[in-house]
C-alpha cells in the first residue's frame, strides 16, 4: 500500500485545492487585479498615464477622477511627502508611510466643502478641500485630468476661513 | 506673546505665502497687516501664477509635466520678486509675526 503526502502548492490529488490558496498568493493577486482595474479605470478616461507609477485611481463625492502616481520632486506623492509631511504628522498625525492610504480614505469619502476651477496663465486646474467627519481637512491641487498634483492638509481655522471665502464663489 | 510664523511656500495653485487665495492671491494668514495689504497681494499672486505656469497636463507623455527648463530660466525674476515680497513683508512687519522662507535658497541652488 503506497504513502499519499500533502504536496502543498495545488499539485498531487485533486482534493487538496487549499494549498494553491496560501496567504501570500491570494494578496499578491488581489493587488495584480488591483493594479489591473485602476489601469483599466485610466485607460478609460483617456488621459496620460505611468503605468508602473499609479498608486491609487478613485472617485470622489462629485464623481470627479482622482488619482495619485509615484511622480517626482514637482508632482505627485514624492512631491507631497517631500514639501508636507510634517503637516500630516502635525495636523492628522499622519505617518510618512501612511500618506497614500490616508489620501485615498478623505479623498474618496471625504465631503467635498468647495471646488475651485482656476486659470493661471492658461493653465487650469482645480483646488478642492476635503473634509473627512471635522477630522481631516485636505486642501488639494487636482488637474484637469484628474491627476493628484499635491494635497497638505489645513487646520480647522483655516479650512473655515477658505470654505467663507469660497463655498458661495 | 509669542510670534506668529508666516511660511513661504511655493506649489501648484498656491503661495508663496501659505495659505493664499487660489482665486486672487490674497494672503489667508490670519494676520490682517499681511492679508489686507494690496501691495503684497499683487506680488503673491504674480509669484504664484508664475510657479503655476510651469505645470503642464497631459504633455510629455506624462499626466503632469513640470516645465524644469523654463523654472531655471525664470530664476532671476522668481528671485526678484522672491526679495520684492520680502522686502514688503518687512515693510509691514510690526513685530507681531517671522517669515519662514521654504523657497529662496532651493531657487539659489538652481
Amino acid at each position: 500500500m503506497g504513502k499519499t503526502s500533502k504536496s502543498g502548492l495545488g499539485v498531487g490529488t485533486g482534493s487538496s485545492p487549499q494549498g494553491s490558496l496560501s496567504q501570500g498568493n491570494v494578496d499578491s493577486k488581489v493587488k495584480e487585479l488591483t493594479k489591473q482595474h485602476m489601469i483599466e479605470q485610466l485607460t478609460k478616461a483617456g488621459v496620460k498615464f505611468n503605468q508602473d507609477d499609479v498608486l491609487f485611481v478613485t472617485k470622489d463625492k462629485t464623481d470627479q477622477l482622482v488619482w495619485l502616481e509615484n511622480g517626482n520632486k514637482d508632482v505627485g506623492l514624492t512631491h507631497i511627502k517631500e514639501r508636507h509631511f510634517s503637516d500630516f504628522i502635525e495636523k492628522h498625525g499622519i505617518k510618512k508611510d501612511n500618506i497614500v492610504e490616508h489620501l485615498r480614505f478623505v479623498i474618496t469619502t471625504g465631503k467635498i466643502e468647495y471646488s475651485k476651477t482656476t486659470i493661471r496663465n492658461g493653465r487650469l486646474g482645480y483646488e478642492r478641500l476635503y473634509n473627512k467627519n471635522g477630522q481631516y481637512y485636505l486642501l488639494s491641487a487636482i488637474g484637469t485630468n484628474g491627476f493628484l498634483v499635491t494635497a497638505y492638509p489645513v487646520s480647522q481655522k483655516t479650512a473655515n476661513a477658505l470654505i467663507r471665502r469660497n463655498k458661495n464663489g | 506673546m509669542g510670534k506668529e510664523i508666516v511660511r513661504i511656500q511655493l506649489d501648484f495653485l498656491q503661495g508663496p505665502i501659505w495659505i493664499s487665495d487660489v482665486e486672487t492671491g490674497q494672503p489667508m494668514t490670519g494676520i490682517d497687516i499681511i492679508d489686507n495689504d494690496e501691495k503684497l497681494r499683487k506680488i503673491n499672486y504674480e509669484i504664484s501664477t508664475l510657479y503655476s505656469s510651469y505645470y503642464e497636463f497631459d504633455s510629455h507623455e506624462q499626466a503632469c509635466w513640470f516645465n524644469e527648463e523654463q523654472e531655471k530660466k525664470d530664476k532671476s525674476k522668481m528671485l526678484s520678486l522672491l526679495k520684492q515680497l520680502h522686502d514688503r513683508l518687512n515693510e509691514l512687519n510690526d513685530g507681531s509675526f517671522i517669515v519662514e522662507d521654504y523657497e529662496t535658497e532651493r531657487l539659489e541652488k538652481l
